[in-house]
Formats: C-alpha cells, sequence, structure tokens
C-alpha cells in the first residue's frame, strides 16, 4: 500500500505538489538554520531518528493498532514539545532580526580593519609583556548568540587600550573572552565551550582549552595569551599555534579578516598543537 | 517604515544569495518527507 500510494503520487504529479514541496523545503530550512544557530545540533538528530522510527512503524502497522496511533500522536505532539523545550532559544530566533542591524553596522572597511588588527597585535604584545591571561575571540557573521549573550555588551571600537583595560586582573569584565567581529568589540567576559579534543597538550588549561573549543566549529578564531608564561597561541579550527609572535599574529589575523590571501588558514597540518 | 523596508529587503537577499548547501539539504529532507507523506497518507 505505502509503495503503491508513492507511484500513484508521481504518476499524478502536479503544480501543486511542487509547491508543496517549496513549502515543506522552506519550514525545513528555517528549523534547520534555528537548529544551527543555538548550537543544539545534536537534538535535530535525536528527532530526526525518532520521526524515522515512528514512521515506519505508521507504515508497517495496521490503521487501527494502538502503535499506529501512538506514533501518529506523537509526531502531532513534537513541535509542541520543542517550542516548549526550546522557548528560550525561540525567542532569541525571533530576536536576530535586532541583531542582524548590529552586523551590519559592523561591516566596516578594510583600512578600519586593518586598524583593528594593530590594535588586536598590539594588545596581544602588551598582555604577553605582562603575563595577563587573555581570550580574544575573533568571531565569523554566523557566530553563536548565546556565547555573546553569556557575557556583558560592550559595542566598541577595537583600541589596544580598551583590550588591555579589560583583561587587568582586578577588571570585573577580565574574566572570560572577548568577542570581536569586524573592527567592533561586541562583548566581554563571555563564557566559551571547552574542548574536549583528548590530544590537547596536557599543560593546556581551561583558558586554552576555551579558546581551542570556540574555534572547533569553524564559527571564529582565537587568541590566547597565557598568564603562566604570557605565551601567545592562536586557535583555529579545533587546532592550536603556540609561541606566535606579532608578525605571525598579524598574517594571522590579515587572514582571519580576508584581508590577505589564506595561506595559513586553510592548511590544517600547520595548525597542530606542539606537545 | 522606510528602515523596515530596507531591512527587509537586506533579509530577503541574504536568503536568496546564501547557504546553497544548507537550502540543498532542506530540499531534499522535504523531498523525503513528500513521499513519505504521500506513501503513507496517499493524499
Amino acid at each position: 500500500m505505502f509503495f503503491e500510494n508513492i507511484a500513484k503520487a508521481f504518476e499524478n504529479f502536479s503544480g501543486v505538489d511542487v509547491l508543496d514541496i517549496i513549502l515543506i523545503t522552506v519550514f525545513v530550512y528555517f528549523v534547520i538554520k534555528f537548529f544551527r544557530y543555538n548550537n543544539i545540533g545534536f537534538v535535530a538528530g535525536y528527532i530526526a531518528f525518532f520521526l524515522a522510527v515512528a514512521v515506519i512503524i505508521i507504515a508497517a502497522t495496521p490503521q487501527s493498532s494502538l502503535a499506529h496511533a501512538f506514533c501518529t500522536y506523537m509526531i502531532y505532539f513534537m513541535p509542541v514539545l520543542i517550542v516548549a523545550i526550546y522557548s528560550n532559544d525561540l525567542r532569541r530566533t525571533f530576536t536576530r532580526i535586532k541583531r542582524a542591524r548590529i552586523n551590519r553596522a559592523i561591516a566596516a572597511s578594510d583600512d578600519e580593519l586593518k586598524q583593528a588588527v594593530e590594535n588586536i597585535v598590539r594588545a596581544t604584545q602588551n598582555l604577553a609583556k605582562k603575563n595577563v591571561g587573555a581570550l580574544i575571540v575573533l568571531a565569523s557573521d554566523n557566530f553563536p548568540t548565546h556565547i555573546v549573550e553569556s557575557g556583558t555588551a560592550v559595542n566598541a571600537d577595537v583600541s589596544s587600550e580598551l583590550i588591555e583595560t579589560i583583561f587587568v586582573n582586578k577588571s570585573p569584565l577580565h574574566d572570560g573572552a572577548v568577542i570581536i567581529m569586524g573592527n567592533k568589540l561586541i562583548a566581554a567576559a563571555c563564557l566559551l565551550p571547552l574542548s574536549q579534543d583528548p590530544n590537547l597538550p596536557k599543560d593546556f588549561g581551561t583558558r586554552h582549552r576555551a579558546g581551542v573549543g570556540i574555534t572547533e566549529e569553524g564559527k571564529a578564531k582565537c587568541i590566547i595569551v597565557s598568564e603562566e608564561t604570557g605565551i601567545i597561541s592562536f586557535a583555529n579550527a579545533g587546532r592550536v599555534k603556540r609561541y606566535v609572535d606579532s608578525e605571525m599574529l598579524r598574517t594571522f589575523l590579515l587572514e582571519a579578516f580576508g584581508l590577505k590571501e589564506n595561506k595559513f588558514m586553510t592548511q590544517k597540518w600547520f595548525w597542530r598543537a606542539k606537545k | 517604515m522606510k528602515e523596515f523596508f530596507l531591512e527587509l529587503l537586506e533579509t530577503l537577499k541574504t536568503c536568496l544569495t546564501k547557504n546553497w548547501g544548507l537550502k540543498c539539504i532542506a530540499l531534499a529532507t522535504a523531498f523525503v518527507i513528500w513521499i513519505v507523506a504521500k506513501g503513507i497518507y496517499g493524499v
């Protein structure tokens, strides 16, 4: 019956079906985007698995059976369950249009970005000289908003003085990461996910693991300054380059901001941690 | 008001020019959903 119905549907394929598929595509597209942007992609996996099992049961059992009815009602009930569990994420998604305006305001000219790069390099060098620990995240457009919201909004032009001031030990914002998008420092004291990679060097502390963790999904790069040694590291795509000097850092930043042709950012072999 | 329409235009432009990989995944998923729905309900 199942396959007969499908064959019949293809025989009677019409414009209404095309419209059907387009509408479902739009719906699925926004659902996937919602899961990806809110960093809950693993939930989508569970839901897809459950739906597949439910559909198989519905297809295999007669309409009068309890399993058929149970699975049908579970499918109806699922959207309500998702809305209830992820109400906060949904609220955040609907307010994203406001954030899109902020992102567009960040669209900086090349000169402004170069200025920002110089400021970041200077700040990093000064922090390293004084052995002040720092975590500087260079965020891309699709950076997870919940991480930005975990800290304190700053929304200021990047300057070396600002970055150094934030990371001074007694500063209320020194604990956590600063998020830089374009030439704007958008937030400070943000909480980052820790990397669970067992191949990272054993002497990596929480700061380094957080710096690497945020780059694992490819939505950010991160500069890490060690508090103990003053060593500057640069994390990219879940890997880390240690002992970065100012010239190397400048090159990385110019590549990260798209001001220089990618030479290092796409080379995976380059980004292995020195144990 | 003007700002709202500019915003809307920009959003539509972004929707139509970016994320082609994701759109293809969405289209494939939608097609599978359509086939399964047709198979089960025969509508």
